[in-house]
């Protein structure tokens, strides 16, 4: 499996989850504004958080 | 739970009413056909009876109950799949073509598009990712009823979000 890869996509991840301080989440912020690979993790993981809830919302 | 521990059995229709339907919906959710969820679901609170002295004491049961769930998902996963496999070759080429209006084909093409990808993940990756992201459950909520470590829980769930970008990526998906 491959995707654009950035050192930072842990970190988005983890900031995703709430596990990342004040600190670590500003730093993360301004990565994202320059990083196109991470804010497109950060869009994906958005996306697969709103179809597993529009999936539960209609169990097939 | 406690109620359950000390050996009311009639605790165990009021936990049922309060997450019966939740349990159910997280065994489809995770590949379970809907009439093996009921079966499976009746299973899980009969499994609470025995095993409700082991409960944590947190304030709400409902990861205890998702991780019993889980556990008894994967059994009967294990029984119907030879049989469950054939047959869905069957059903597959009797399947009626169905006209939908537009948006609620894209709808139904989009979440088609989530369900096959959800499916293509082992059962470990997919049972994490639906506790977390679907029940809502924390990090720590999952791997305690999983009886795993947290760290575990989330290396599961980062391989689950990769690997279902990367097939709705290259399937197109919309």
């Amino acid at each position: 499996m491959k995707r654009a890869a950035c050192p930072m996509e842990a970190l988005v991840e983890a900031s995703f989850d709430g596990r990342v301080d004040e600190r670590d989440a500003r730093a993360l912020a301004r990565h994202l504004e320059a990083c196109a690979a991470c804010a497109a993790w950060r869009a994906s993981l958005v996306d697969l958080r709103a179809r597993a809830a529009v999936s539960a919302d209609e169990p097939p | 739970m406690r109620a359950i521990a000390a050996g009311d059995v009639g605790a165990v229709g009021a936990l049922y009413d309060r997450h019966g339907a939740a349990v159910r919906a997280f065994l489809i959710r995770g590949g379970t056909s809907p009439d093996d969820a009921s079966d499976v679901t009746q299973d899980v609170f009969l499994t609470v009876l025995k095993v409700a002295v082991r409960y944590d004491g947190r304030p709400s049961a409902r990861p205890f109950l998702l991780g019993i769930a889980a556990r008894h998902a994967r059994r009967v996963r294990e029984r119907v799949r030879r049989w469950s496999r054939a047959l869905t070759l069957y059903l597959a080429g009797g399947r009626p073509e169905t006209e939908l209006p537009d948006a609620r084909r894209l709808r139904a093409d989009r979440d088609a598009a989530f369900e096959g990808a959800l499916a293509k993940l082992s059962e470990r990756k997919r049972t994490v990712f639906l506790m977390v992201e679907r029940e809502g459950l924390s990090g720590e909520e999952a791997a305690s009823a999983l009886g795993i470590p947290v760290n575990t829980v989330w290396t599961r769930l980062h391989s689950a979000r990769a690997e279902l970008t990367v097939t709705l990526r290259k399937r197109g998906a919309p």
